[in-house]
């Protein structure tokens, strides 16, 4: 027994704990560290090596495995897509050429909406979170910050939370720390108005395992109907006002309050996103939002964003 | 001459990790089973303890639990610390008191994957306050375990192979 513990590789282990909890110490607040980016550069090219070798097999794979019925139900679905986004372009069109007429008779000058972006790539995912957070290619160098939301052309997945030399990490928006200012244009029949209403997405494990999210804090008597599209409300400067994130798909009871809240699924393919942009910089940026927003739930003073 | 073929195994071991570290966390690399992908580090710092003596088996672990926290996107230092524990343990158990096989590497496997990923869950995601604790470790956690151990043989296979091809007297 006494042979089993032999006491100076007790003391070694002992001393590799002492050195590792002070390492987590250092290290814990997420903030880039020396460590964590001499990791991160050392990793980065050979992750970025097999998640492009790895990409390239399992699309040529999919595209391999896919029946000639399973092609012809695809060609069908995006031809019925295809034809009813030509009735809502035309619609939008008219929309478009009303709203230029109305603001050149009211003489509204426009706010020009400017946006920064960054192209990244996703290089790796890890595998012990259940809310699908990733890496990408991009870090400080390249001007990435902490806070900074990352979308693709369908729309915002998530937010980065560590930044390191090359690398950063994406904590998805089905993550429950990823607390999102919301808002969705209602309809309402009784008096032909439209109004904005407000809420905060977030989502669970359960929902992000469904590829799902939700909108808290809707007022009771919420105008918002299936298929609605939610977007950023920009409140707080965290996130560009209109960043489109999703649309509802069924409207509940909440379980706590008397509020209501919105399922909703993201446009984009979170789970699989492989081409991201990190948008760096945008108008309004980290500035406070005090104008009031119509249609903004009660406070609840749990829901801290 | 012994002294360069060491270095010559802890190099290889070292680039193994590396090399799993960068298929483990590939995107598209591993079909997902029941939804999860499998952890490939846990099972590599298990078998090299198993053929290694405790400081080397458990500077193995430090390295290899580094880089899974880097990959957890949490502060460096709990998986290492973990992983340090385990493999020192394993190597003391396989160098006095278990027989180096494809049953002891399963055995062995099998609890130190279970305590190193459940540990994850408890301090990760339990003491975080996020919600469902309970579905996650059946659904996401459990999975993660097994897909895990599926893939230990072949991994137990390469690290014997680099301690005998590069340790003679073994």
């Amino acid at each position: 027994m006494r042979e089993t513990f032999k006491w100076s590789g007790i003391k070694k282990l002992v001393v590799a704990l002492v050195a590792l909890f002070v390492l987590n110490a250092f290290t814990a607040s997420g903030k880039a560290n020396f460590f964590s980016s001499a990791i991160g550069l050392i990793t980065t090219p050979l992750l970025q090596m097999t998640a492009s070798a790895s990409g390239q097999v399992t699309e040529y794979l999919n595209l391999d495995t896919m029946t000639k019925e399973e092609l012809k139900q695809k060609n069908q679905q995006l031809s019925e897509e295809n034809a009813q986004l030509r009735n809502q372009l035309l619609d939008y069109q008219k929309k478009v050429k009303e709203n230029e007429q109305l603001k050149s008779q009211l003489e509204i000058k426009e706010e020009k909406a400017e946006v920064s972006m960054l192209a990244a790539s996703v290089i790796a995912r890890n595998q012990n979170d259940v809310f699908y957070g990733f890496s990408i290619d991009k870090g400080s160098l390249a001007g990435v910050e902490s806070g900074d939301a990352v979308i693709t052309n369908e729309g915002m997945i998530g937010v980065i939370t560590d930044v390191y030399a090359t690398t950063s990490n994406v904590k998805s928006i089905f993550s429950e720390d990823t607390k999102v200012a919301a808002m969705t244009v209602c309809y309402d029949e009784a008096t032909s108005t439209y109004s904005d209403e407000s809420g905060v997405i977030g989502s669970s494990a359960i929902l992000a395992a469904n590829g799902l999210l939700r909108m808290d804090y809707l007022l009771n008597d919420t105008k918002i109907k299936e298929g609605a599209i939610i977007t950023a409300s920009g409140v707080g400067g965290n996130y560009p006002k209109d960043l489109v994130i999703g649309s509802v798909m069924s409207v509940e009871q909440s379980e706590y309050s008397i509020s209501k809240y919105a399922v909703v699924k993201p446009y984009a393919d979170i789970k699989n996103a492989t081409d991201v942009f990190v948008v760096t910089d945008f108008a309004g940026k980290n500035e406070e939002n005090k104008e009031p927003v119509s249609g903004t739930a009660p406070t609840d003073p749990e829901a801290g964003e | 001459m012994s002294d360069r073929k060491r270095w010559i195994r802890f190099v290889a071991y070292s680039l193994e990790i590396i090399l799993l570290y960068a298929l483990q966390d590939s995107p598209w690399l591993f079909p997902p089973i029941f939804g999860v992908r499998p952890i490939l580090m846990i099972p590599a710092a298990v078998t090299i303890a198993m053929v290694e003596k405790e400081t080397p088996a458990m500077s193995f672990g430090i390295f290899t639990g580094l880089l899974m926290d880097f990959s957890a996107s949490a502060g460096l230092g709990f998986f290492a610390s973990v992983l340090a524990v385990l493999c020192f343990v394993i190597s003391r158990m396989s160098s006095t008191i278990l027989r180096v096989n494809m049953m002891s590497a399963v055995v062995s496997g099998l609890w130190a994957t279970v305590v190193a990923v459940f540990l994850g869950w408890l301090f990760r995601y339990v003491l975080k306050g996020y919600s469902s604790a309970g579905y996650v470790a059946l659904h996401n956690y459990l999975p993660v375990c097994f897909y895990t151990l599926l893939l230990l043989p072949l991994i137990f296979y390469i690290n014997r192979g680099i301690a005998r091809t590069f340790r003679p007297e073994y």
